[in-house]
């Protein structure tokens, strides 16, 4: 894993942009839904196997939980055995990590806070920050579309459409 | 056939269900235009908005708004060379040619003209192979249905982004989250670790997040986009009948290619293009203008991505089966309004497929109208800035998940999947099988179940009905014949490095 200064037309923001060897990610990614799937098998064999209909509960998830196995498995022998055609195959580039994670963050905080801070200043606050960690310097419409985007989404989703909020 | 057609016609004596139709060729064309955002985005957009709507108003919306968001596609790529969707990428081949040739305008229009073409005769097809088509599925058993099922899903994962485990891991994985909620047949609670969980993982909200969530946390990766340059639109009330008249049989081959590889799930608006692009530079008198600004090939790409609209269609609403991600969102939308596609629709609500058929039809002159006495402004639209549509398409998501319950829940559902869909789709994980899977995993347990419970638990009677011995056969063909291109590729490959 490495991190390099991708956006040299911009330097007065230092992004960065994160690079994985894909093959690192994949196995990852096969690695996490694999425990998954051992999760998901695990508490669909504590389920009733029999019914009267024939088949139980646990038949059908513990087929799909064999489908997500034998593919996970193949899938990480195939990602061992695999020898990328090309250098840029063999890598995956995430640009801006920070702001993609802090956007995440922000998303959560929001949905979480939106009760408390309520939906005109939860969505006005999302938006600006959302296009803030976008890229978007200009205050002109920083300061502008965020009211007006909250208060449209109230408009439509509240007294068009009757959406009931706390 | 005539009469229920009537039917259809008639629902548009309720004002409000023509306006759901022109508001849906507008936000349609609104997020064709956009790189990045799609049919299949837009669909899922739209949903919440409709909650509170008639059953046949948000349908007619939703159904003008997937053939408008095709069309919408080539408006960027035609601009900018940068199609708003796969399916637009080989009009950009000789659109935007055109464009730096200075005939925007043009282009333009044959690619309205021919995207208004491709639904009009597809429409035509559809009207008459759904119906025979749900008809003839009345017959269908558990075991067929099955099959059937099982079919859509094994072809939409072989054809995903070239690798079939990635496809089989993808749709097991939709299968799982079909699985939580309590037991359709038993009641027994599955995989539900509080009671919000006991109606299974809400649609809507798994949607928003694998789709539009996804995209955002996309844009907020790519960063501000660059201003573009205006194009003039000289030209654009200037193509004269007989260019058009010139192509008929293009128009005809390009619709019928359209349409036939749209009702193959998983081939979709994309793969029609290309082929029937293919088709027409073989057919063409200048073949050698195909990629330097051919009309024909605007033509040919056009008319085949929004014939592929109806074709899509077809299984969905004769079989209630989704061929692609897009369909899929919609027989989501469709069970919200309380409405099961299938073939007892026919019967039970002809007023819905037919008003399909009527809504397609009258979304032609609409949209060619909306394409090109607005051509400037869509043309704009192409330049909104990236992180003001991120910051809409998050605030539109997440409210929209929290509208479907009026609850949480949904919104952490949301939430959560977004970030799911973005690591998946970095890993190169197709989204299109976990949604499929996710809408049909019911429909698969429940007749596997049927089935086997008919058999007294005899497993051979999925392949002893010949129905669904063929279905089976063709899905297990169509799930590992590439798999076995793909190996020989590798073998030869090896080979090749080794000696």
């Amino acid at each position: 894993m490495s991190i390099k200064n991708a956006d040299a037309e911009a330097p007065e923001v230092a992004n960065k942009t994160l690079v994985i060897r894909k093959k690192w990610l994949e196995l990852a990614v096969y690695f996490v839904l694999l425990a998954a799937t051992a999760l998901y098998a695990n508490d669909a064999l504590k389920l009733p196997s029999y019914s009267s209909s024939g088949i139980g509960a646990s038949g059908f998830p513990l087929l799909v939980a064999t489908l997500m196995g034998v593919s996970l498995l193949l899938l990480i022998v195939v990602s061992f055995l695999s020898k990328p055609s090309q250098e840029s195959d063999s890598l995956v580039e995430i640009s801006r990590p920070a702001q993609v994670l802090l956007s995440m963050m922000v998303m959560a905080a929001v949905v979480l806070a939106l009760e408390w801070v309520g939906l005109i200043v939860g969505i006005a606050l999302m938006a600006f920050l959302l296009m803030k960690l976008g890229g978007e310097n200009r205050y002109s419409l920083l300061l502008t579309l965020p009211p007006l985007l909250a208060l449209g989404i109230y408009a439509i989703f509240v007294l068009v459409l009757g959406v009931y909020f706390d | 056939m005539i009469d229920n057609l009537l039917i259809g016609l008639n629902a548009f004596a309720d004002p409000m269900v023509l306006v759901g139709l022109i508001a849906g060729a507008l936000i349609g064309y609104l997020i064709g235009a956009i790189p990045g955002l799609g049919p299949s985005l837009g669909i899922a957009l739209m949903i919440p908005f409709t909650y509170s709507m008639d059953p046949l108003v948000s349908i007619v919306m939703l159904v003008a708004l997937f053939a408008a968001a095709e069309y919408g596609g080539a408006i960027s790529g035609i601009l900018l060379n940068s199609p708003g969707t796969a399916a637009a990428v080989a009009t950009t081949w000789d659109g935007y040619p055109l464009t730096k040739q200075g005939r925007t305008g043009i282009a333009l229009n044959i690619s309205i003209i021919s995207s208004g073409i491709g639904i009009f005769v597809s429409t035509i097809l559809l009207f008459f192979t759904a119906v025979p088509l749900s008809e003839y599925a009345l017959n269908f058993g558990p075991s067929a249905y099955f099959a059937l099922a099982l079919l859509g899903l094994s072809l939409v994962s072989s054809f995903s982004s070239g690798s079939m485990l990635k496809g089989a891991l993808a749709m097991g994985f939709g299968l799982a989250l079909a699985t939580v909620g309590l037991d359709s047949q038993t009641g027994v609670p599955r995989f539900s670790y509080h009671p919000d969980f006991f109606e299974g993982l809400p649609l809507v909200p798994v949607l928003l997040g694998l789709f539009a969530l996804s995209e955002v946390l996309f844009m907020i990766e790519a960063g501000a986009s660059h201003k573009v340059k205006n194009q003039p639109m000289s030209g654009i009330l200037e193509v004269p009948f007989k260019t058009f008249y010139k192509m008929k049989y293009l128009f005809l081959r390009s619709s019928l290619i359209g349409y036939f590889v749209g009702v193959i799930p998983g081939a979709g608006a994309s793969i029609g293009s290309f082929i029937s692009y293919a088709v027409a530079k073989r057919f063409s008198k200048r073949p050698e203008l195909f990629g330097n600004g051919s009309y024909e090939g605007i033509a040919a790409s056009e008319t085949a991505n929004n014939a592929s609209v109806s074709g899509s269609l077809s299984p969905l609403l004769a079989l209630g089966i989704p061929g692609s991600a897009t369909t899929a969102i919609m027989i989501g939308a469709l069970m919200i309004h309380g409405v099961q596609p299938g073939p007892l629709l026919f019967t039970t609500n002809p007023e819905i497929p037919y008003t399909v058929f009527v809504s397609l039809w009258l979304s032609v002159p609409i949209m060619v109208f909306i394409g090109l006495a607005g051509a400037r402004f869509w043309a704009k639209v192409a330049d909104i800035p990236r992180p003001a549509i991120a910051a809409i398409v998050a605030s539109i998501s997440l409210i929209g998940a929290y509208a479907s319950t009026s609850s949480m829940f949904p919104v952490y559902v949301a939430l959560t999947f977004g970030v799911v869909g973005y690591v998946l789709r970095k890993a190169n994980i197709p989204l299109a099988p976990v949604i499929l899977a996710l809408v049909l995993g019911d429909m698969l347990e429940t007749n596997l179940r049927r089935a086997l419970s008919i058999s007294n638990g005899d497993v051979t009677t999925l392949i002893t009905n010949p129905l669904s011995a063929t279905l089976l056969a063709i899905a297990a063909l169509s799930f590992f014949l590439p798999a076995l291109g793909m190996f020989r590729k590798k073998v030869k490959g090896y080979r090749a490095t080794n000696t």
